[in-house]
């Protein structure tokens, strides 16, 4: 809204109380932003809050804007002490944007004053735009600090000026009064967000001198595009004074000149910027017993992992720590290949570069990660263990803009751009490494090897997303990766008398495209179409050894969801999975869970030379959503699997339950059946048994959640997994029928196993500039091989793992941030002696009992901190992430000597500091 | 994706033997302080049915053991590295079928406890086609039976002296007739250092005298014609040259590389002959003189080696 000069003035003889002004710390008009809290900063949702009637976080497409402010009443004696306070109140906006109800945080300091009581009262009737998710009005619950602030009184408007006495005889003419000029701007200006550039709406602007014989004072309101108007200012120094809820106070002084108009841009800087933090109370119910979200400015911060997105997830509950760069996902006591990772519900087939360095989708794709250990939905199968799922970001792009990252293992960009208006958006994205031209240079011309082509790798992504109307959402998402490494050993005797040649070389290539349509025409009904497809290129050699493989894969999902009343919404949906692959492989046989690790054998090889093997697994499945009562939420679900290598159809019905017993406590459980196909290796002719079955587990989980302040969540989860049919290695053989020649059975089904745990998550909202969570996990997790009676320990069986992570957001943009994880050694089998093989001329272990040994405590502390420095345009972000900071030497294995007779621990990374730099536009 | 557990056992297995290199902490493997079996020797490698072959290893020990003995036996399936090489038949077993079957008894697995054994290649035809056809039932083995190379079989040494105790392991490849090629042990006669640039022969007697802690040139006396072409059973057949390794072994300092190898299109066959030698100075070692050994392997199971004394020089 803008206001004339003279309007501004005339409202002002009306004697408001301008004295006294009670300022929103909050501004919730802000385009693109919803700050519930003057200098909170990113909340972390380690665990999904689960308060009656459902509560997640998202990302939402546009934010609750304040329509109607109304100004609460100063408490006298702290007005009459010159006292003033700050008010957090937290608000709950329903979908009508109007304030269901209102409650305290923090109260005032001093108390007694009667700050709350005002801050209640004038919150009450505050009304809102409402937010929106996706098209659709939601209601939200956002905090919002009310600060009582003592200002000086606003100049006094000009005395309206008094006709002169007609002189006494002189004649009085009777004349028409001459119309007033018209008015004429002559200072205007826009206001954008310093760094982001954005346009700031609603904010109040206030134009003043106070150097003549009256102090003057006028004030405009910021339009949605940011621009404001002052009319007629009279020529001289005007200061100028923007002070918004949020932001830091924006003074300077313009000079108007007679007949000359100016044109400004003022970039005012916010207070914080850690992005949203309006918590969502959804209409979708909260389904499941375990359900992890996090968000990608959370990803990007946490201590400890570089912004790599997936190793933020060995912070959470249930999921064991694995070794050094191995990027294994070890959940609930399950096997790394029995957990699945998607990109919105779409199989990845390769999620890091060379198998552990760095996850192929940059944070900046990314919206956030959701993370189910156990107990998942019908829409995920083909897996016993646990699921996680990339979200990729909904793209609505305000303004063209992106970021440049430099760190210690690669460089990399992305940039962003709307069109069709505020219909879409277009992004794309790139990283390579560079530790190829560091290599390069530093190896010398005498190293044993020669670096034909030195470990590198790159990955990029498009993406693109259209929304013609609220109920139709389009969007494309291509991606891929490439890592390379070639090289020759100058004397390959050296590292074995076994191998055949001087070579090494390994390269990854894989493309996909994936497009997702979602037709959500009203709160009934919402489909949502997925299709993906690309191909995979994996060839590596090493001396004799061979593995190539090419697999076209093609993916379609399709998922309803049919709401049929206030107690029962029906979802269903399909899941195609289709692979064309040509495979070649000379090699050993991979070895097996509960297998001690030993130098393969270069001359017992295995070898399979396969094209066009066809394979696919179809899926279709059902989930009711029964709500019976309002507090009560019945998930019952079936899925059924074809599996395609173990030719086999599976019936797989699952169950969740949430009670929400009271405002704060939730009950929930949950029992499920889960299964998979054995591994393609496993069932290859060569190096497997083409006739197993699959892998079956049962999931139990039972737990509560606990919400005693509205910022902390208490959440404990007792879980037990039975898996059975498990894929083992048999030392059997058995006999063809037909020909009547032996050969191995190298696996059957015989193989059992179990975990049983619980998980405790404590969780703080952010809060006075604070986030942060305790994850604890107690677990037990075993094996039974095929062919024995004895259970023996799970090789990633982990009886305790503690997280403690936490950030702290200071002034200026400065944020620190830490993580503290103490995690029980891995099971390891011990040496018992070594045999020397005169053929390969080299020892080999013989061992004990499998895994009847442990590797010491872990313990590590990782600190971080980041600072950011606001430009008119742009930000800079620089972050130093140090791993290992008091250096302990953690024992990740042992190292022999020849013959096994000498060992040393093998210690972990030592300290490791990490230097990234980030510019944003 | 598919084969993703092979792909990771193949980056693992690639990197664990660029890693066994690089365990600076430990003394080197080719360096000899202990009780060994540096290498094992059939002569012929691949004996035919009927044919003996004579069993032999080169031992070292720091000092002369009057205690040193030796026992040697043999197996006919047994199982691979990662189950510790035992063997997968129980004598008694395997004797009660072939009786049962009315075939002649398998060769004890007892071979004696000499410095050298001799082990005759006495399998039935009949039963060697039974064992190459896989159609024996019932025995354990993680993989098919493949005779185109020989049936493959397993010889075990095991040395003791009264305080120490080593087991080693040979494969000895059996061939049923004359159609399965037959492999030959490599010649190695004689290791030399260089001294003033000139190579000169180390013998057994210690004439030679080297500097300690100063780098010397060795080499190895081996013909080209060593390295035999022979047909690949693992290349559908096709025409190749073996695969030749030396192994340096010392008794005092490091030697540049541990093992030299000729890989045709890789290395050269000059690769395979050359080294250089640092012995240790006389903290780390006192004795006056050192003992070297080469021992020359082809990739088809052949063995020689070759040795000598030389004294080393007073420390720097």
């Amino acid at each position: 809204m803008i206001r004339s000069s003279r309007q501004i003035a005339a409202a002002a003889s009306r004697g408001r109380r301008a004295a006294l002004v009670a300022t929103l710390a909050v501004s919730t008009m802000a385009a693109g932003v919803a700050r519930a809290q003057d200098g909170l900063g990113i909340p972390s949702r380690p665990q999904e809050a689960a308060p009656d009637g459902g509560v997640e976080a998202k990302k939402l497409t546009k934010l609750p804007k304040q329509t109607k402010f109304v100004e609460a009443e100063y408490p006298k004696e702290a007005l009459d002490k010159n006292i003033e306070a700050d008010v957090t109140l937290l608000l709950d906006i329903n979908a009508e944007g109007k304030v269901d109800s209102v409650g305290i945080t923090e109260p005032a300091n001093p108390p007694g004053m009667g700050f709350d009581e005002a801050a209640l009262v004038a919150a009450q009737q505050f009304e809102f735009e409402p937010a929106e998710m996706d098209g659709k009005k939601i209601a939200v619950q956002i905090g919002y600090k009310y600060k009582f602030r003592l200002k000086p009184k606003a100049p006094p408007p000009p005395a309206p000026e008094t006709p002169a006495a007609p002189d006494a005889g002189a004649p009085v003419a009777a004349e028409a009064p001459a119309p007033a000029p018209p008015a004429v701007v002559n200072f205007s200006g826009i206001l954008r967000e310093r760094g982001t550039r954005l346009p700031l709406a609603g904010m109040l602007v206030t134009v003043f001198r106070d150097d003549g014989e009256k102090p003057l004072g006028f004030e405009a309101t910021s339009d949605p595009n940011g621009a404001f108007q002052f009319f007629d200012l009279t020529p001289g120094d005007w200061k100028i004074l923007i002070e918004p809820p949020g932001f830091y106070p924006y003074r300077t002084t313009e000079t108007i000149k007679a007949g000359e108009r100016v044109d400004v841009v003022y970039y005012v800087e916010r207070g914080s910027y850690n992005p949203y933090d309006v918590t969502v109370t959804s209409t979708r119910p909260r389904k499941e017993v375990s359900r992890t979200v996090i968000s990608a400015q959370e990803l990007d911060k946490v201590p400890g992992t570089f912004g790599d997105p997936l190793a933020v997830v060995q912070n959470f509950a249930g999921v064991a720590r694995p070794p050094p760069l191995t990027g294994l996902l070890i959940i609930r006591g399950s096997s790394p290949q029995d957990s699945k990772i998607f990109t919105e519900g779409a199989e990845i087939p390769l999620i890091y570069h060379f198998g552990a360095l760095r996850t192929v989708l940059p944070v900046g794709v990314i919206d956030s990660l959701e993370f189910y250990p156990g107990n998942f939905s019908p829409q995920y199968g083909r897996a016993t263990g646990g699921v996680v799922d990339i979200r990729i970001k909904k793209l609505q792009p305000k303004k063209v803009g992106g970021y440049v990252d430099v760190n210690l293992f690669d460089s990399g960009f992305y940039l962003e751009a709307p069109f069709a208006g505020d219909k879409g958006g277009f992004a794309v994205a790139a990283r390579r490494s560079y530790i190829d031209f560091l290599l390069n240079a530093a190896v010398p011309s005498d190293a044993p090897v020669n670096l034909i082509t030195a470990p590198r790798y790159y990955d990029y992504q498009v993406l693109a997303n259209y929304r013609p109307s609220p109920a139709h959402d389009i969007r494309l998402f291509f991606f891929g990766s490439d890592d390379r490494l070639e090289l020759l050993f100058k004397n390959p005797g050296a590292l074995t008398a076994q191998i055949s040649n001087n070579q090494l070389s390994f390269s990854t290539t894989f493309y996909r495209t994936l497009i997702t349509y979602n037709f959500i025409p009203n709160d009934v009904f919402e489909n949502s179409f997925k299709i993906a497809q690309g191909r995979n290129w994996v060839n590596a050699s090493f001396g004799q050894l061979q593995f190539d493989l090419n697999t076209y894969t093609a993916q379609i999902r399709d998922n309803v969801r049919w709401k049929q009343g206030q107690h029962f919404t029906l979802v269903s949906g399909v899941d195609f999975l289709f692979s064309s692959t040509d495979v070649f492989v000379r090699a050993p046989l991979p070895p097996v869970e509960g297998e001690p690790p030993q130098m393969p054998d270069l001359t017992m090889t295995h070898t399979t030379n396969r094209k066009g093997v066809l394979g696919l697994s179809p899926a279709v499945y059902l989930e009711g959503e029964v709500k019976p009562i309002e507090k009560l939420l019945i998930l019952p679900g079936l899925r059924l699997d074809y599996l395609t290598l173990s030719n086999e159809t599976v019936l797989q019905p699952r169950i969740t339950t949430r009670w929400g017993v009271t405002d704060k406590v939730t009950l929930k459980g949950g029992v499920g059946l889960f299964s998979q196909d054995p591994t393609p290796d496993q069932v290859d002719p060569s190096f497997g048994n083409p006739n197993l079955k699959s892998e079956k587990a049962i999931h139990y989980s039972a737990g509560f959640e606990f919400k005693p302040r509205p910022y902390i969540t208490i959440d404990a989860t007792g879980f037990y997994k039975d898996i059975y049919n498990l894929v083992s290695r048999t030392d059997r053989t058995e006999v063809d029928p037909l020909t009547g020649m032996s050969k191995p059975l190298l696996y059957d089904n015989g193989g059992k196993g179990r975990a049983v745990g619980l998980e405790l998550i404590v969780r703080h909202d952010f809060t006075n500039n604070f986030s942060g969570w305790l994850a604890y996990t107690l677990s037990h997790a075993t094996r039974r091989d095929s062919g024995t009676s004895d259970w023996r320990l799970f090789d990633y069986d982990q009886t305790h793992i503690l997280t403690v992570l936490g950030s702290y957001q200071l002034p200026r943009n400065w944020q620190i941030g830490g993580r503290f994880r103490l995690v029980s050694g891995n099971p390891i089998t011990p040496v018992s002696g070594a045999v020397y093989s005169a053929s390969n001329d080299r020892y080999y272990a013989t061992y004990g009992a499998v895994n009847s040994a442990r590797l010491p405590l872990f313990h590590q502390l990782d600190l971080r901190v980041d600072k950011r420095w606001i430009y008119k345009s742009w930000i800079l972000g620089v972050y130093l992430d140090v791993q290992n900071v008091y250096n302990r030497a953690n024992t990740e294995d042992f190292d022999y000597n020849f013959n096994f007779r000498q060992s040393n621990p093998q210690q972990g990374l030592p300290i490791l500091p990490i230097l990234g730099i980030k510019g944003e536009l | 994706m598919g084969f993703r557990r092979a792909l990771f056992a193949f980056l693992i297995a690639a990197s664990s033997f660029g890693a066994a290199g690089c365990r600076p902490d430990f003394a080197p493997f080719n360096r000899i302080t202990a009780l060994r079996v540096l290498g094992i020797q059939a002569e012929p490698p691949t004996p035919m049915i009927g044919e003996s072959t004579t069993l032999s290893a080169l031992v070292f020990t720091p000092t002369p053991d009057p205690t040193l003995a030796y026992h040697w036996t043999w197996c006919p399936l047994a199982a691979p590295s990662s189950q510790g090489y035992q063997c997968l038949v129980k004598e008694a077993d395997l004797a009660a079928y072939v009786t049962g079957a009315g075939l002649p008894p398998f060769p004890a697995f007892d071979l004696g406890t000499g410095a050298t054994a001799t082990f005759t290649n006495s399998i039935d035809p009949t039963v060697f086609a039974f064992v190459c056809s896989n159609m024996l039932p019932n025995v354990p083995t993680m993989n098919a039976i493949d005779c185109s190379a020989g049936f493959s079989t397993q010889v075990t040494l095991t040395v003791t002296t009264a305080t120490d105790s080593v087991t080693a392991v040979q494969n000895l490849k059996l061939r049923r007739d004359a159609t399965t090629p037959a492999n030959a042990n490599p010649a190695i006669t004689g290791i030399n250092a260089a001294v003033g640039g000139v190579y000169v022969p180390i013998d057994d007697t210690g004439a030679l005298t080297l500097p300690r802690d100063v780098e010397t040139s060795l080499s190895v006396d081996v013909d080209p014609s060593a390295a035999e072409p022979y047909p690949d059973p693992g290349n559908d057949g096709a025409p190749t040259t073996e695969r030749l390794f030396t192994t340096w072994f010392v008794e005092s300092g490091e030697t540049h590389d541990q093992r030299t190898s000729y890989i045709a299109g890789s290395t050269s066959f000059d690769d395979l002959l050359k080294n250089t030698w640092t012995p240790g100075i006389t903290k780390n070692y006192p004795n006056p003189t050192a003992r070297v050994f080469a021992v020359l392997h082809d990739n088809r199971g052949g063995a020689a080696w070759t040795g000598g004394t030389v004294t080393l020089g007073t420390s720097p």
